[in-house]
Formats: structure tokens, sequence, C-alpha cells
């Protein structure tokens, strides 16, 4: 099992961690061109506006995953801390639980978006007409990347729940040799 | 009407109670409203990915990535110790000298990359080493770090405010020209605040000393490059030559040539910092996204005309309703960020301040300072947390202590823009009546 989830956080590390990462750096690289191209050959490319957008769209859904996993989604831990440890370990796997469920509609939802776009050709507005299918699919291959890392997530944390009172193990060992 | 009140009572219930049993703060609102999408509004599932691409799909908006980028840069490498040391030669022989650097390099540091989180860490690093070998009272020394970073977000450019713009349909220049005076004002009742502490108590902070003119102006020097920087990023924006977005590419893109320029650039901080802005983006524009359907879900449902005519008609005013949002916002501080209070509030408050006729622009600006309290109110205070990792070996409690005194500059700045609006609003307006 903890091989699975090895490959599940590699996956998500190289997809959704380091090639957005690497996207904004071609974001930047992109829209200092354009900047150039308006002053020095005084022809707008006019690439970058449509462009960043997709990007942006990128590096948000399918950095979600790794965001994730690297517990930088904000949330309010304030009464959650309050609790005793058995009873907060649980809550957090319930509502690890709930977040996955909510995959469903975000995986469903963006399916039916790109049979939409599919069936009415739809297009960007601009001089590019982008069919709107490519940039739209990321919605779907972010989702389904997120939900890759939530069942490595619940693999993690139903080990970590098992050995709670870690009866043979040195504390902490578990619970690392997981990860 | 009844239904629709106990539908909106039931959703914004399990909104607050998914929020405090720990589930993300994206996930939580993404919840109710897709809840609320399918199961009283109707629509089809396909609204959730409609909405997400809808919103996220903006060229505006990647300003955010670039300008965090940017500050993660300037941040890591830690370039700004030399520009926190010439501000010192030149701040350091005020009352609480050390202190009043620490904000001047805030407010510096927030004209070059729009959030200084990143720069708590780095000045908790760099500053406070040098106070306390001072002699500087910990909590004078921890509480001007901490509350400097209130600063970024009003100076141009700031995250917050283009976060705030893009997301509502406002004009990002008309937002970022109308901070720039109240956050040099803010300064300035900062450091007012670090010399009245320091008279009062003159055991906060040992004697001064002046420096020698040549020394000064070599240290002019020294903040030349970031000069540089600021005025290429802001001149590009006020002058009309790039948008702010471009901008943000050309401030991420000098920031590299002057850490290249000071020998601190590697390609572990590069990775490391286009990762960090990874996390702030994918997190920040997740609520966004989400809030953005919970918006269309409760204005298809009719409950937000219905928030907004209820609050408009409470007999307490314009300004009552103001500071009654001011109030909530200290609450709820608290417990969250101010980039989390925008996107879960906004849906609800900006019908309200459109119905009541108030300008977007000014009341963004208020809005920086009713969420930017939150970093220093406790018990969740994002910079008292940053600040706390930095010196563990203070209590938090030094860190509030400190802190607390800085929320009195904030209000008093938020009283001087209710009494002259014209503070954010003049600027804004030259740009347009010159620039055309």
């Amino acid at each position: 099992m903890g091989k699975f989830v090895e490959i599940l956080e590699k996956i998500t590390d190289i997809l959704g961690g380091k090639l957005q990462g690497w996207l904004i750096f071609l974001l930047m690289v992109m829209v200092m061109v354009e900047v150039l191209a308006r002053y020095l050959l005084q022809s707008p490319l006019s690439l970058a506006d449509e462009l960043g957008g997709y990007l942006l769209v990128s590096i948000t859904f399918m950095g979600l995953g790794y965001t994730w996993k690297e517990g930088g989604h904000v949330r309010v831990e304030l009464v959650t801390n309050m609790l005793p440890e058995r009873i907060r370990e649980w809550l957090r796997f319930f509502t690890l639980l709930m977040a996955t469920a909510f995959c469903g509609p975000m995986i469903l939802g963006s399916y039916n978006l790109l049979q939409d776009s599919l069936l009415f050709e739809s297009r960007s507005g601009s001089w590019l007409r982008t069919p709107l299918v490519y940039p739209q699919s990321i919605l779907l291959i972010g989702s389904i990347l997120l939900l890759l890392q939530f069942i490595a997530e619940i693999i993690k944390t139903m080990n970590s729940l098992r050995n709670f009172p870690d009866k043979d193990t040195e504390p902490g060992e578990n619970a690392k040799g997981n990860k | 009407m009844v239904t629709s009140i106990i539908i909106a009572l039931l959703l914004v219930g399990l909104l607050f109670l998914l929020l405090i049993s720990g589930l993300e703060i994206g996930w939580s609102v993404g919840i109710v409203a897709v809840t609320g999408l399918l199961w009283y509004v109707d629509q089809p599932v396909g609204q959730i990915a409609e909405t997400c691409f809808g919103s996220l799909n903006s060229f505006t908006l990647t300003a955010l990535p670039l300008f965090v980028f940017m500050g993660g840069i300037l941040g890591n490498t830690g370039v700004n110790a030399s520009l926190f040391n010439a501000i010192e030669k030149w701040v350091g022989s005020l009352p609480g000298g050390l202190a009043c650097s620490v904000i001047c390099g805030n407010a510096i540091f927030g004209a070059m990359c729009g959030s200084t989180i990143a720069a708590t860490a780095t000045f908790g690093k760099i500053a406070f080493p040098v106070m306390e070998e001072k002699k500087y009272s910990p909590k004078l020394a921890l509480g001007s770090i901490a509350s400097g970073t209130v600063l970024a977000p009003l100076i141009p450019p700031s995250i917050l405010l283009i976060l705030y713009g893009s997301w509502q349909g406002l004009s990002i220049v008309d937002l970022l020209a109308a901070g720039l005076i109240p956050g040099i004002t803010l300064m300035f009742l900062f450091i007012i605040t670090i010399i009245v502490q320091v008279k009062l108590d003159p055991s906060l902070a040992p004697e001064t000393v002046k420096y020698p003119l040549n020394v000064r102006l070599r240290a002019l020097l020294d903040v030349l490059p970031f000069a540089g920087v600021i005025f290429g990023v802001l001149g590009a924006i006020f002058g009309g030559f790039m948008t702010p977005t471009e901008a943000a590419g050309l401030g991420a893109f000098l920031s590299i040539l002057l850490t290249l320029a000071y020998r601190k650039l590697t390609l572990a901080i590069i990775n490391q910092s286009l990762l960090d802005t990874v996390k702030v983006t994918a997190f920040s524009l997740f609520i966004m996204a989400m809030s953005t359907l919970i918006s269309h879900v409760f204005n298809s449902a009719g409950i937000i005309p219905m928030i907004q005519e209820f609050v408009i008609a409470l007999p307490i005013g314009k300004y009552g309703i103001m500071i009654l949002f001011f109030v909530m916002y200290f609450f709820m501080g608290m417990f969250f960020d101010s980039w989390s209070m925008l996107f879960l509030t906004f849906p609800f408050v900006m019908p309200v301040i459109i119905g009541l006729d108030i300008n977007p622009i000014w009341w963004g600006i208020v809005y920086v300072m009713a969420g930017e309290q939150s970093t220093i109110t406790p018990p969740f205070g994002l910079s008292l947390f940053v600040l706390r990792g930095v010196v563990p070996w203070h209590p938090m409690s030094t860190i509030v202590k400190g802190s607390l005194p800085f929320l009195i500059p904030i209000y008093i700045n938020v009283l001087l823009l209710f009494l002259f609006p014209q503070i954010a609003l003049w600027l804004p307006g030259i740009l347009k009546g010159g620039g055309g």
C-alpha cells in the first residue's frame, strides 16, 4: 500500500507541482515577449492575453491536489484544535471523505461542460478561435488528479488511525513510514 | 419568500458547520454551493465547471501568480537584508529606530511585490536578531515586524486589491492608485505609534545613533536597485505603458535579474518560489471560483437581493452599515485571513455596497484595512503565526501584545478615509484626467 501511495504522490508532485510551477515561469516569459513585441516590433501578438488565462486555469486546477498534499489550502483549525486528539483525527478523516466526495460533482460537471463544448463546437472569441474543449479539459484532468491525491490521503489517514495507540511500534514511526 | 429564508439559513448554517469542522474553506464553500445548485435552484451540474472556467480564465488575474512569484524570489533570497540595512541609516535615528526601519522596509518591499507574508519571515530573521542584540524590547520589535505586513496590501501593487478588482470587475489601475496615499499615511501613523510608545516607555528601545551624511548617501546607493524595480513596475502601470499583469511579469523578471546581480539566486530558490506560488494560486483561486458559484446560486435563488434589501433597510444609515461590516470583519478576522474573508463575504457585501451607492474603489481600500487587521488579531493572525515560526523561543503572547497597539493607527487611517474619501480617490482621478 505504501508503494501505491508513493506513486500517487509522485504523480501529484510532477503534474500538479513542478509542471505548474514552470508554467508560471512560462507565463512570465510569455508576458515579457508580448510586451517586447508590442514596443519593439510594433506588432502585438495578442497571444498572452488568451493563453495566460488558460495557464491560470491550469495552475489553479492542476495544482489543487499538490496544494492539498502540502497543506496549502486554508482551513479553520481553531475549533478542532480544542478537541481531543483521537476525535480530531476522526473528524479530519470525515472532512477528508467529504472533500473526496466533492470530486464527484467536479468531475461530472467538467465532463458535462466538455460534452457541451464539443456538441456546440464552442470556440474562444479571439483571433486564435481556440476550440474551448482544449483548455476546458484541464478542469477534468485537474479534478481527476485531485481525486488520486485524495485516495492517497485516505490511505495515509486510515493507516494512522489504525496505528493510533502505537502499541508495538515506536511513536510516529508508522505515520512517517507511510509517507 | 419564507421558504427561501429558511433555505438561506440552512445553507449558511451548513457553511458555518463545515468551516468550523476544519474542512478546507474552498471545499466548504463548494459543497454548500453545489448543494444549493442541485437541490434548490435545480441547475445542471455542468454549471460548476462553467463557473470555474469563467472566473479563472482571466488575464487580469494572472498578475496574482506573477506578483507572488516575484515576492517569493525577493523574500527567499533575502536581498531585503541590504534594503533593511540601507533604510536603517536614514530612519534609524528616530526613537525606536530599528522598529521604524522595519515599517519602512515593509512599505518599500510592499511597493515591489504586493504581499509581505514572505517578507514577515525574512524581516523576522534579519531585523529581529539585530533588535534583540541592541536591547529592544521583544514586544515592540515583534509587534512592529508583525504589523508592518498590513502595509503591503495598501501600497501598490497590491495582490489583495488585484484579487478584489478582477473578481468584481473593477479597474485595477484605479484600485492600485487609490491605495498609494492611504498606504503612505498608514506608514507614518505606524511610525508615530512606535515613537509614542518609546516616548511613553523609554525602556522599550535603546538610544539611537545618527549616521553621518556620507554613510547615509552610500546607503542611498544600496537602495537604488530596489528603487529601479519599484519605478519599473509602478511606472509601467501608472504611466499606462503596461497592464498590471504585464507589469507583474516585468517585476518578476527584474527581481530575477536583481537577485542574480546580488549573487543570491539559485535554481533551488526559483523552484521553491514557483512551488510556493502554485500553492498560493491554487488555494486562493479555488476559493474564489467556489465563491463565484455560491454567488451565482444565491442570486438565482433570489437570496442575495433579499439580503441586500434587508441590510439596506436597517435603520442605521450608510455609515452605520459600513461600521457594522467593519465590526463583522474584526470578529471574522479572529478566524480567517483577509483573502478568505473577501471571498466568503463579498458575494453578500458587494450588492449592499453597490445598493448604497458607495464608491467600490474607496470601499476596496477600506476593506484592505478591515481585512488586514485580521493578520494581527489573535487567536488566528497570519503574520502572528508566520513570525512565531521564526522566533519560536518567544511566546505568542509577546507577539500579540506587541501587535495590538498597531490596531490604533489602522483605525485612525480608516477614520481618515471616512472623513476625507479623497485620500483614496484623488490619485485615480488625476491619473484618469492626465493619462486619458
